[in-house]
């Protein structure tokens, strides 16, 4: 039998819903809020106070690989160099939770990678620490100063340019994905890029989703809207601005270098070609998790085969 | 506006409908008394299909009746349903009603075998329809409110939570 475009797309996104990692998602909080409760007290008056970022803060998270992020205000005066900053509070991190982390410095941000327990489960958790431009500044405009440690697209090493608000970041994205549609494909990317080991960010799906939405018309069914997202990538990735909603002196694309871009563009031409050519390949791209096989919820639905005038067949009753 | 509430606690299904539409089936169903008596359902599902909302009843054009038997006929019910549908297209079909005069509201087997023909009839584009079976005498009446769902019968009890 054909494959349903549409209704395996939507199995997808609910075979990746957040909701059926509720355990793990719950040691993700608890390990956030002791790494949390551990910095504030550490670093005390030195930094503001840390919040939640990532997909998880924005709703476009996938369950097949998450972690939480934990952004790190630190003051203007804390540290002589954004490298100073960077690595304290990797040495910090490191020394307190070595016995039961992996901690590995990572592009702009300090990861712990939990060591799996009984059930199987590993938190990961990166912390992001980051600088306010002027002493005290912070606390009206939200920006920081990241530490890009290594090269980072176009990013230099060291270099300390990666000005941003994360706060503003995230309520940009919330605030534009009111439809659900937008979190929809963003979703569907990232199975795609986690599944395809694709080079993108996912702030970068993120901010460019959002762009095809603007510039194009994006209807249809939920294929049909992935086919444009994508062909609007495909088309404008080597090229496109996207504005760091925190900094708009950041340009976001600048995360990939240009070979990615390329290696973006064909490995999209590919797909499309493949599943152009069989729907079946829909399946092979965007993978349903098994571990949460979808079964098609007919509890507490009544279901309609076809909409439309529907005429009963003579009956008899006793 | 009193408007009666079921819910089927095995499957998670709720239905409502307005008194009025009870008293009104009731009504022209002891005019056929002592025969059997019925006709169809309309109405529409809530956006989240956990409910069924009964607006409206159609009396048939077409049936035959007995003490203990009611043959619902289709001629006429196209042209019904097609006016209710240009009028408001988020109404259809959403079952039957038939009367039991002096008995009760379990479904006989030809009940529970034509719910099952209706549930797996390919014209029949709902996969639970809903059957009512209004058991009545002369001073008193019950409603028994049943639904299919996997080729298994459930009745709604009287919600009472809302």
């Amino acid at each position: 039998m054909a494959t349903d475009k549409d209704k395996h797309l939507e199995c997808v996104l609910l075979s990746h819903k957040m909701t059926h990692e509720e355990k793990l998602l719950k040691k993700h909080r608890n390990r956030r809020t002791d790494i949390r409760e551990f910095l504030q007290k550490h670093y005390s008056t030195n930094i503001h106070n840390p919040f939640d970022s990532g997909s998880y803060a924005k709703n476009t998270a996938v369950n097949k690989k998450f972690d939480f992020d934990l952004v790190v205000p630190f003051k203007r005066d804390a540290h002589n160099t954004l490298k100073d900053m960077y690595d304290d509070i990797y040495a910090v991190i490191s020394e307190e939770f070595q016995e039961e982390a992996d901690v590995r410095p990572q592009k702009v941000s300090v990861g712990l990678v939990f060591h799996q327990d009984d059930e199987g489960h590993q938190v990961n958790v990166d912390v992001v620490p980051g600088r306010e431009l002027n002493q005290g500044q912070y606390l009206d405009d939200r920006k920081l100063n990241l530490y890009v440690r290594n090269t980072f697209g176009v990013f230099e090493e060291g270099s300390d340019r990666l000005r941003t608000n994360v706060n503003a970041q995230i309520d940009n994205i919330r605030s534009r994905m009111e439809s659900g549609e937008i979190r929809k494909m963003i979703r569907l990317m990232k199975v795609w890029k986690i599944n395809h080991h694709q080079p993108l960010k996912s702030f970068l799906i993120e901010l460019i989703t959002i762009k095809a939405f603007e510039k194009e018309e994006v209807q249809g069914s939920v294929w049909e809207k992935l086919k444009m997202v994508l062909e609007f990538i495909e088309d404008q990735i080597r090229t496109i601005s996207l504005p760091d909603p925190g900094n708009s002196g950041n340009d976001v694309s600048d995360t990939l270098t240009s070979i990615e871009k390329s290696m973006i563009v064909q490995n999209i031409r590919n797909l499309l070609d493949r599943i152009d050519e069989d729907n079946e390949m829909i399946k092979f791209y965007f993978p349903i998790n098994e571990d949460f096989p979808c079964e098609e919820d007919t509890q507490g639905k009544y279901k309609i085969r076809e909409e439309g005038v529907i005429i009963p067949p003579p009956v008899r009753f006793g | 506006m009193s408007v009666l509430r079921y819910y089927c606690k095995d499957i998670d299904l709720r239905l409502q409908i307005e008194q009025m539409k009870i008293d009104f089936m009731l009504k022209e169903s002891r005019k056929h008394y002592p025969k059997e008596y019925g006709g169809i359902l309309i109405g529409r599902y809530s956006i989240d299909h956990n409910s069924a909302i009964i607006t409206d009843v159609i009396f048939p054009t077409k049936y035959q009746n007995t003490k203990t038997s009611f043959v619902r006929g289709s001629e006429s019910l196209e042209e019904k349903l097609t006016i209710e549908f240009n009028k408001d297209p988020s109404i259809f079909y959403l079952g039957e009603w038939h009367t039991h005069p002096n008995s009760g509201t379990n479904p006989s087997p030809i009940d529970k075998s034509t719910l099952v023909f209706l549930a797996d009839h390919p014209e029949v584009k709902i996969e639970n329809p809903i059957m009512l079976i209004i058991g009545f005498t002369k001073n008193s009446y019950e409603c028994g409110f049943y639904v299919i769902q996997d080729k298994s019968i459930y009745r709604y009890d009287e919600d009472f939570n809302i």
